[in-house]
């Protein structure tokens, strides 16, 4: 198996895995942040929402890194 | 009962997309209505859009089960929140809309599903169970339709894979529908990737017939309303992970929605017939630059590899169901 299938199937199980950490901290924030007002509930969203979007910021980092990395190995530095 | 359904949801979208495709065909090419392939040498022309006839044989299905169903609103949902996709996709195909305005109009679908009144906001969660989400799931469920309709239209870049993706991500999620007891939204995913069958069939390398958007935004938005209809909105998500890597990869990396002529730097190249990514380090990242990152590929190759990994994310999303998921 070639390296950008490698890297393809990375970024999958990768994904699988930030969405089962979200949760899994979504889950935490639920048990720390217990009550039925409004304000506790758009609290859990926004919170839960920025763990999910701050995972993805980091995973697709890693991704565009080693994409770029393998992709000047294998073709030497390029432009256009 | 249930098995002479199954038996018509298998056999009778499979049959009437074949009739309405041979209908269809012949008059796009007609009427000039043919796109260049351009991933091959002398880039062929090749008559688009046959999604009308895949959508329409999905909706004639849907409408002729409604008699035979508890939740016939809901069948009712399905097919029409998906069929106000495909004409989205239609009036794409013929005048393109922009890429900021398309993300907008495909949350129209939702509001005919949930006009129903069928969606309960409780999805499956992993991890969390079935949660209660009577404030927030409603905007969840717009954003969903544009993500998975925006997701499964940029996968439509190479020949049969759009097609073989979606059968081999979805499938692995039967079992789950199963369980879950939700047989009108088993019905209607069935029905979907049997309408998709003869188009899969003339799609596959080398390409005879596109489907356009009419067809992409289709299959998009009626994944999304079965994954809505059943509650199982996280693993068709999780299944649907291949096609959302692609899509975010694309957008984050040019900053923004942009149309595909829009893009300066392409993500691929051809180069002897076979497809490599573009060397430039600013080019986009597609999830077919990422696997052709390393060495050059041939279509059907790209398209067997991605099938795999839709594959593998379908059965991840399975697997979550049934082993992370409280019920």
């Amino acid at each position: 198996m070639d390296k950008g299938t490698l890297l393809a199937l990375y970024g999958v199980i990768s994904g699988w895995f930030l969405v089962i950490l979200s949760l899994a901290f979504i889950k935490l924030l639920l048990m720390t942040l217990s009550g039925r007002r409004l304000i506790i509930a758009l609290l859990r969203v926004v919170l839960g929402l920025l763990i999910l979007s701050t995972f993805l910021y980091a995973w697709y980092r890693i991704l565009r890194r080693s994409f770029l990395k393998i992709k000047i190995n294998s073709n030497g530095p390029g432009g256009t | 009962m249930l098995l002479l359904l199954t038996l018509v949801v298998v056999t009778l979208p499979a049959i009437l997309s074949e009739i309405f495709q041979r209908i269809l065909i012949p008059r796009l090419i007609a009427k000039g209505f043919v796109s260049k392939d351009v991933h091959k040498i002398g880039e062929p022309l090749i008559p688009e859009p046959v999604g009308p006839a895949i959508s329409f044989s999905f909706i004639v299905t849907l409408m002729l089960l409604l008699p035979l169903t508890s939740k016939w609103a809901l069948l009712a949902g399905i097919a029409a929140s998906s069929g106000l996709a495909s004409l989205i996709g239609l009036l794409d195909d013929i005048a393109p809309l922009g890429a900021k305005i398309k993300p907008v109009l495909l949350i129209l679908p939702a509001f005919l599903l949930v006009a129903t009144g069928e969606i309960i906001p409780r999805p499956y969660l992993p991890l969390l169970g079935r949660a209660r989400l009577y404030y927030a799931y409603w905007l969840i469920l717009l954003a969903m339709f544009t993500v998975f309709s925006n997701a499964v239209n940029m996968m439509d870049a190479l020949n049969s894979m759009l097609p073989s993706s979606v059968y081999a991500a979805t499938m692995p999620l039967i079992p789950v529908l199963l369980v879950l007891n939700n047989l009108d939204s088993l019905l209607a995913l069935l029905a979907l990737l049997s309408s998709m069958l003869p188009y899969y069939l003339r799609n596959r390398y080398p390409a005879k017939v596109f489907g356009g958007d009419s067809n992409s935004l289709f299959i998009g938005a009626a994944i999304a309303s079965i994954a809505a209809a059943s509650n199982t909105e996280a693993f068709f998500s999780i299944a649907l992970l291949p096609f959302m890597v692609s899509g975010f990869s694309v957008i984050a990396s040019v900053g923004g929605l942009m149309e595909r002529h829009e893009i300066s730097r392409r993500p691929v190249m051809l180069e002897k017939g076979k497809i490599k990514a573009n060397p430039d380090p600013k080019a986009p990242m597609s999830l077919i630059a990422i696997l052709t990152s390393d060495k050059p590929k041939m279509e059907p190759e790209i398209v067997r590899n991605i099938s795999l990994i839709s594959l593998m994310s379908g059965l991840l999303a399975c697997l979550t169901f049934f082993l992370l998921t409280p019920r």
